[in-house]
């Protein structure tokens, strides 16, 4: 069966992961093009025309994926939006969750001003 | 440095064997009751802040029976001592002392070695002794390699002229014991002030325990909240988890301190709050020093720096942009040699995770000032994503000053501000 997410850890903690699905017809291949300039982990697997990974799971999370995030954000703009990268902040939600007043992100436009 | 709260000083001092008395840390006055129940009263109430001088700024109170203690506790938890809000309470048995002295262990920057200190006086100021009484403050440096021995505790009491025989003995006891709690949790500063010299033998009436901030990484049972500096002033939460961003990665660094947690001192200097991140600690300073006389007050300090991978910048800007009240964000880096299309792409992620409705386009004035190595490539990087070209987003390069950027900024707050004042303005940045 062909894999349809390509997924791995991240060494501050978290997780990148690829629908492979949605790489068919990508003619830019954003993600490993910037990847391979910061020398970071994936590459593209010519036969499957999906990106690939060239080094073990543990190597790449041993700090092989320099975390620079290009990945995610090039393929959200050149690509096919194929790429989440997700790096949870431990106690964060817990923090927000105790505040009295909003943080300036959760507020509509034109409230955070007297 | 890391701060002890009194209750945990007296963890530290039990563990090594020193007498300490009875109590219980509440954060209720129910639990204040029950503890006093188990105790006996009477019983100090004392609140647990990072000040000194409590006792006579109200924070020490003897409670003698249930209804003076519900008083007591319910007056000081909540309010606040020396300009610190009261939290926790540590409920203890009161112990009637013969006579209070004073006991610490200093490390001494000049001699590059710690000091051992003694003093008849106790439950005093002892920073005034040693300025004005010098002579009745006793001092031992202490080779590190050789350590403390009883002889070497019982010369330095020598001077001590108002302690019996017996006396001298059990403190010297006791300096040995406080030095192997100094060195076994990396101290720079323990110590009892004052300990009581009772009848049935010495206890800790109050402790004061600084460690060394750069040995926590060893120091991992001491139960303290890790977090940067924050002065006399225990990590808000905001701040510890900030410092779980380096905790486990040393791929560059992402220093957070919240200079006004709760903006009281922005409030009352009528400043206006904003968030702040800089590469270098330098260029921050420089920062401030442009911003502040303009009437902007940055909130937190941030300094990104040692060229941290693009995940650091992404959750240290999500953290920046939580603290609530901020009317603006400013981030400029110095002429780094760190990767800045990587710090761009880590602000980038977080601004269009915090603002998914607009692409990532703040809804505050936010001027980014990048220069330095790749700078030309964050700068490209921003348009891309369409940040750069937000309505309230200014976005400046290598040529820029900080003065520039902070007059950048005060346009922009201006408009800001102005725009607010207008109707029918609700449509998004």
């Amino acid at each position: 069966m062909t894999q349809q997410v390509l997924e791995f850890k991240v060494r501050s903690g978290g997780t990148i992961a690829i629908a492979l699905e949605r790489c068919a017809g990508c003619a830019t291949q954003a993600c490993w093009k910037v990847c391979e300039i910061q020398g970071g982990p994936l590459v593209w697997d010519a036969e499957r025309a999906v990106p690939a990974l060239r080094w073990s799971a543990a190597e790449i999370e041993r700090g092989g994926c320099v975390e620079c995030l290009g990945c995610e954000l090039d393929c959200t703009v050149f690509g096919h939006q194929a790429v989440k990268i997700e790096l949870p902040l431990a106690r964060l939600e817990e923090y927000l969750g105790g505040l009295v007043e909003p943080v300036v992100y959760e507020v509509k436009r034109g409230d955070t001003r007297q | 440095m890391v701060k002890l709260l009194e209750y945990q000083g007296k963890e530290v001092l039990r563990g090594h064997g020193l007498p300490t008395p009875a109590g219980h840390v509440v954060r209720s006055v129910d639990q204040a009751i029950e503890a006093a129940r188990a105790i006996g009263y009477p019983v100090v109430v004392k609140a647990q802040i990072y000040a000194g001088k409590r006792g006579k700024s109200g924070g020490i109170r003897t409670a003698h029976d249930e209804a003076e203690l519900a008083t007591v506790a319910s007056g000081m938890l909540g309010s606040k001592i020396c300009g610190h809000r009261v939290e926790v309470l540590l409920i203890e048995e009161r112990v009637q002392a013969d006579k209070e002295i004073y006991v610490g262990i200093v490390a001494d920057p000049s001699l590059r070695m710690p000091v051992l200190l003694a003093c008849e006086e106790g439950g005093i100021d002892i920073e005034e002794v040693a300025a004005t009484r010098p002579e009745h403050l006793l001092k031992l440096p202490v080779d590190v390699l050789r350590g403390v021995y009883l002889h070497d505790a019982l010369n330095l009491l020598q001077e001590a002229h108002g302690l019996s025989s017996r006396q001298k003995l059990e403190v010297a006891r006791i300096l040995e014991r406080l030095y192997a709690a100094y060195r076994g949790h990396d101290c720079r500063l323990i110590e009892v002030n004052p300990l009581a010299l009772t009848p049935d033998g010495t206890v800790a009436l109050d402790t004061r325990v600084e460690l060394d901030g750069d040995a926590m990484g060893r120091q991992t049972n001491i139960g303290v909240d890790r977090a940067e500096e924050a002065g006399d002033r225990s990590a808000t939460l905001l701040e510890q988890i900030a410092s779980t961003i380096d905790h486990d990665d040393h791929r560059g660094t992402v220093h957070f301190v919240q200079i006004d947690p709760d903006l009281s001192y922005i409030r009352e200097h009528n400043l206006i709050p904003i968030g702040f991140d800089c590469v270098g600690a330098g260029v921050s300073l420089t920062m401030m020093d442009e911003l502040v006389p303009l009437g902007f007050y940055p909130v937190n300090f941030c300094d990104s720096s040692g060229n941290p991978v693009g995940s650091k910048l992404y959750r240290i800007t999500k953290v920046i942009f939580s603290q609530p009240g901020i009317e603006g964000y400013v981030f400029a880096s110095c002429v780094s040699s760190q990767q800045l299309d990587n710090t761009a792409r880590g602000i980038i992620k977080a601004l269009k995770e915090l603002y998914p409705e607009t692409g990532g386009q703040p809804n505050i004035p936010t001027v980014l000032c990048f220069r330095g190595a790749w700078d030309e490539d964050a700068l490209r990087l921003l348009h891309e994503h369409g940040i750069g070209e937000g309505r309230w987003v200014r976005v400046l390069g290598r040529h820029n000053t900080e003065r520039e950027v902070a007059l950048a900024f005060r346009a922009l707050h201006e408009e800001w501000k102005q725009q607010s004042k207008e109707p029918n303005d609700a449509t998004g940045a």
